[in-house]
């Protein structure tokens, strides 16, 4: 696959059978975690709007039009209606418009063929082969790059004081020992998302961040571990690059009270739509 | 320092508690609480253990965490322990290691091994008041992973099990039913990895005693079960030995095997009736006691050199017991008390240098490995037939429950004087009498003390569930703590001065709870843990007799959470 990179603000459209819902949903969400924007017909085609007419100005008005291949997609006549406006759109623009993504082992048509595959059988390979067509790396950075910076910059400038609005030094072990049930250190999202399934779907929750003056909005499942939703934000806001080594943990608030890494969303009251607010201990021992 | 406040009188206790608990720690990996808790109380008593300063210092450090900060130290140790393993070095010169600074030095407790000595050298030696507390909690809410050696219950049950080798040595194993402690103590050690479910131990703590009960009244007259016991604390003390390189503490430059000694012989030669069976004896040895003289110092002056091979066995055991016997013979006799005493060191340094020789192979190519008690079991057998080749006098008498620094043997150790002389036909002979199969009985009881020395070892953590009892312990222990730590400097020695009954009262009554809120000194805590803090707060007398063990005879000093170092030297600055 080659490309010219991907600005700031380009898009991509997903093309896919219905029957490949799943795969659909976990590249979009991959996607939007690496701050990539997505035409996606689940979010941008509402009830009663004509969908023809939609899908047609979704794929003029995207930079690229990414194809979910798999035998289902390949029998689909909508997914070839979508490929064959792509591959006129290529035609005319004389650059590289479709990128195929081979879910599944199947027999390429024959105007595929000559092009370079994101391997999706592995799924990691091929979202790392996709964003390596963008010029970027993986990351799993949803936000938009002005927000994100805002809030590491607010957060790392809060050595001593309460950056989030909540939260205080720790000085003492016990107090510490205290707060290992609901705080995390950043560096130990990555070991934390590996213990879930990633969460994707429409479903809300909204992070404030006082001191930044942000609110991130971010999916929600209620059966996920508060943990596991805290490690997907620091992640997101890549915070492990900024604050690591500094003995900085943040931790979740709801109604103003901790929420534990072990309990889900569920447990601790969160609703779709909750605000939660992001917390701040820096530990001043030793 | 102790001498200084305390008088000589102290200190000599403080010693002789010292000697025995980290005897006790040393071979048997046993951390005996009733000398622990007079070291504590001892230092707690003088004011030479103090609370933490701050509740931000780490003074609960254990190995582990010196490991990680400094790397695999004890490798250099290991090292210096091949100089114990070939008889290089004296045994009796142990080597010291690792400063803890200030702390309750947790670490060099843990590490404190045969051979290797720790040493605290810091400002002052502190308590944790967390660590301190926590030890008045019940023993299933202390800590979801228990260390094996802090373990009420896993010693209690090693007891019984002890108990329960006495009693079958005493009626013979076809009188005791199939159940055996230590098959499933084993079993339960090797299912976990040395993890012991605290359950599982209760369970088989309750079986054992069934299994005592159920012989009992098969035990006839207790002169047996006393040589039985007596038996088993000897037995114990050379499984702690066996497990261990060079466990027989033999070197090359052990004063009774210097030349000197020769002259020494050579007097009592001299002053003997020419007609004696004693002086014959000595002089029929003496010259190959000169020739063992020559080798001890040619393996001195050259340490590289391997021990001896075959022939020079027999010669050591011959003469080991002939020395021994010349002793006796002068003894009776009514010679002075230093000469038959220097004969039976000299003798018994023979029969060690012979146990040496006979182990040096199985540690040369590992000196730094350690082995099985039970896998060793046979060693311990040999061995007992002449115990004061392995073990000292002072090691008989903590063995036995007496102090190092008594006069005399203890009284336990009458039943088994025969064997110390003679070996363990004599004792056989004069305890159980007409008893055939005692042979394979003192087996299997050896077998079996074997098994509670590697017991010791492998049972690492005792596991318990971290319910919502424990979950609410842990955080009344840390919030107890942070309010501690908020008072003012004076309310503090206030709380102190009272033996830490303080803490219990405050616990009892729950005011320091209202107290640290009303002063926003409550650290934020989630829904869980103020669901758990609900339940004390509605009836904190109640959950505190739940979760604690304080009551009208509690030891408070005798409990704090300081283990002092086998060495221990305070800087005061």
């Amino acid at each position: 696959m080659a490309g010219d990179g991907l600005a700031d603000g380009s898009r991509i459209f997903i093309s896919y059978s219905r029957k490949d819902s799943a795969h659909a949903e976990r590249l979009v969400a991959a996607l939007l975690l690496n701050g990539v924007s997505v035409w996606y017909d689940e979010f941008d085609i509402s009830v009663g709007e004509n969908i023809y007419e939609k899908v047609e100005k979704g794929i003029i008005s995207v930079d690229f039009f990414g194809v979910i291949l798999t035998g289902n997609s390949l029998g689909s006549q909508w997914v070839r209606e979508e490929m064959s406006l792509a591959k006129q759109r290529e035609m005319e623009e004389r650059r590289i418009v479709i990128l195929p993504l081979v879910f599944e082992d199947v027999r390429l048509p024959l105007h595929l063929r000559k092009k370079r595959c994101a391997d999706f059988t592995n799924f990691d390979k091929g979202l790392q082969e996709l964003m390596r067509t963008f010029g970027r790396r993986v990351s799993t950075t949803p936000l938009d790059t002005a927000v994100r910076e805002r809030v590491r910059s607010a957060l790392t400038a809060a050595a001593e004081r309460d950056a989030a609005g909540v939260g205080r030094a720790l000085r003492t072990q016990s107090a510490a020992r205290v707060a290992r049930e609901f705080a995390m250190f950043p560096e130990k999202a990555d070991s934390v998302l590996r213990s879930h399934p990633e969460v994707t779907g429409s479903k809300r929750v909204y992070v404030d961040i006082q001191s930044a003056n942000a609110v991130i909005p971010m999916a929600m499942d209620p059966e996920e571990p508060s943990g596991h939703l805290l490690a997907r934000l620091l992640r997101a806001l890549g915070l492990d690059e900024v604050v690591s080594g500094q003995r900085m943990a943040f931790f979740l608030l709801h109604d103003d009270i901790p929420l534990e890494a072990a309990e889900t969303l569920a447990e601790a009251g969160v609703a779709e739509g909750d605000h939660l607010r992001l917390g701040l201990y820096t530990f001043l021992i030793e | 320092m102790l001498a200084e406040v305390a008088g000589e009188d102290v200190v000599v206790t403080y010693q002789e508690s010292l000697r025995v608990h980290y005897w006790l720690w040393k071979w048997l990996r046993k951390s005996d609480a009733r000398s622990l808790g007079d070291l504590r109380r001892t230092l707690y008593k003088y004011g030479l253990v103090e609370p933490s300063p701050d509740a931000a210092w780490i003074v609960n450090r254990g190995l582990s965490d010196y490991s990680r900060a400094l790397g695999d130290f004890t490798g250099d140790v290991d090292r210096l322990v091949m100089k114990v393993v070939d008889g290089s070095r004296s045994p009796e010169d142990p080597i010291s290691s690792l400063d803890s600074g200030s702390g309750n030095c947790t670490a060099i407790y843990e590490a404190a091994r045969p051979w290797v000595r720790y040493i605290g050298s810091g400002l002052s030696l502190n308590f944790s008041l967390d660590g301190t507390i926590r030890n008045f909690l019940r023993e299933e809410l202390r800590s979801e992973n228990l260390l094996g050696y802090k373990s009420g219950l896993l010693e209690m049950t090693l007891l019984r099990a002890e108990i329960f080798s006495v009693a079958a040595l005493v009626v013979g194993s076809n009188a005791v039913d199939k159940f055996d402690p230590f098959n499933e103590l084993v079993a339960a050690a090797n299912a976990g990895g040395g993890t012991v479910e605290g359950a599982a131990l209760k369970s088989i703590l309750a079986a054992t005693g069934s299994a005592i009960e159920r012989v009992r009244s098969r035990i006839e007259g207790g002169s047996q079960l006393v040589a039985a016991m007596a038996l088993g604390f000897l037995v114990d003390a050379l499984a702690g030995r066996v497990v261990v390189p060079n466990g027989v503490q033999f070197a090359y430059d052990l004063p009774s095997l210097a030349p000197e000694i020769f002259g020494a012989i050579d007097h009592v030669i001299e002053g003997l009736d020419s007609t004696t069976k004693a002086r014959n004896k000595l002089l029929a040895a003496h010259s190959e006691l000169v020739r063992l003289s020559q080798l001890a110092e040619l393996h001195r002056t050259e340490p590289s050199r391997s021990p001896e091979s075959d022939d020079i066995k027999t010669l050591l055991q011959n003469l080991g017991d002939c020395i021994k016997e010349v002793g006796f013979e002068l003894r009776s006799r009514g010679e002075r008390e230093e000469l038959t005493e220097s004969l039976h060191a000299f003798g018994n340094n023979l029969w060690r240098w012979y146990f040496f020789i006979v182990d040096y192979s199985h540690w040369a190519a590992r000196p730094s490995a350690r082995r099985s008690a039970y896998d060793s079991r046979e060693v311990v057998r040999s061995w007992l037939e002449r115990p004061f080749g392995v073990i000292g006098l002072e090691d008989l008498k903590i063995t036995l429950g007496c102090s190092p620094f008594a006069a005399g043997l203890p009284k336990l150790a009458a039943p088994i004087v025969p064997l110390l002389r003679r070996g363990v036909e004599e004792f056989v002979g004069q305890n159980f009498p007409g008893q055939g199969d005692f042979e394979g009985r003192l087996e299997e009881f050896i077998a079996r003390r074997c098994r509670l020395r590697d017991l010791r070892d492998s049972i690492t953590v005792v596991h318990y569930p971290h319910d919502d009892q424990a979950q609410l312990a842990d955080l009344l222990v840390e919030l107890v703590t942070i309010w501690f730590y908020q008072l003012p400097s004076g309310r503090k020695q206030q709380m102190l001065s009272d033996s830490l009954r303080y803490f219990e009262r405050e616990l009892i009554q729950g005011n320091w709870l209202l107290e640290m809120e009303a002063a926003d000194g409550a650290p934020m805590l989630s829904r869980r843990q103020i669901r758990l803090l609900d339940r004390y707060r509605g009836n904190p007398t109640q959950v505190t007799g739940e979760l604690f063990e304080f009551s009208g005879d509690v030891d408070l000093p005798g409990r704090i959470d300081v283990y002092p170092p086998e060495q221990f030297m305070t800087l005061a600055l």
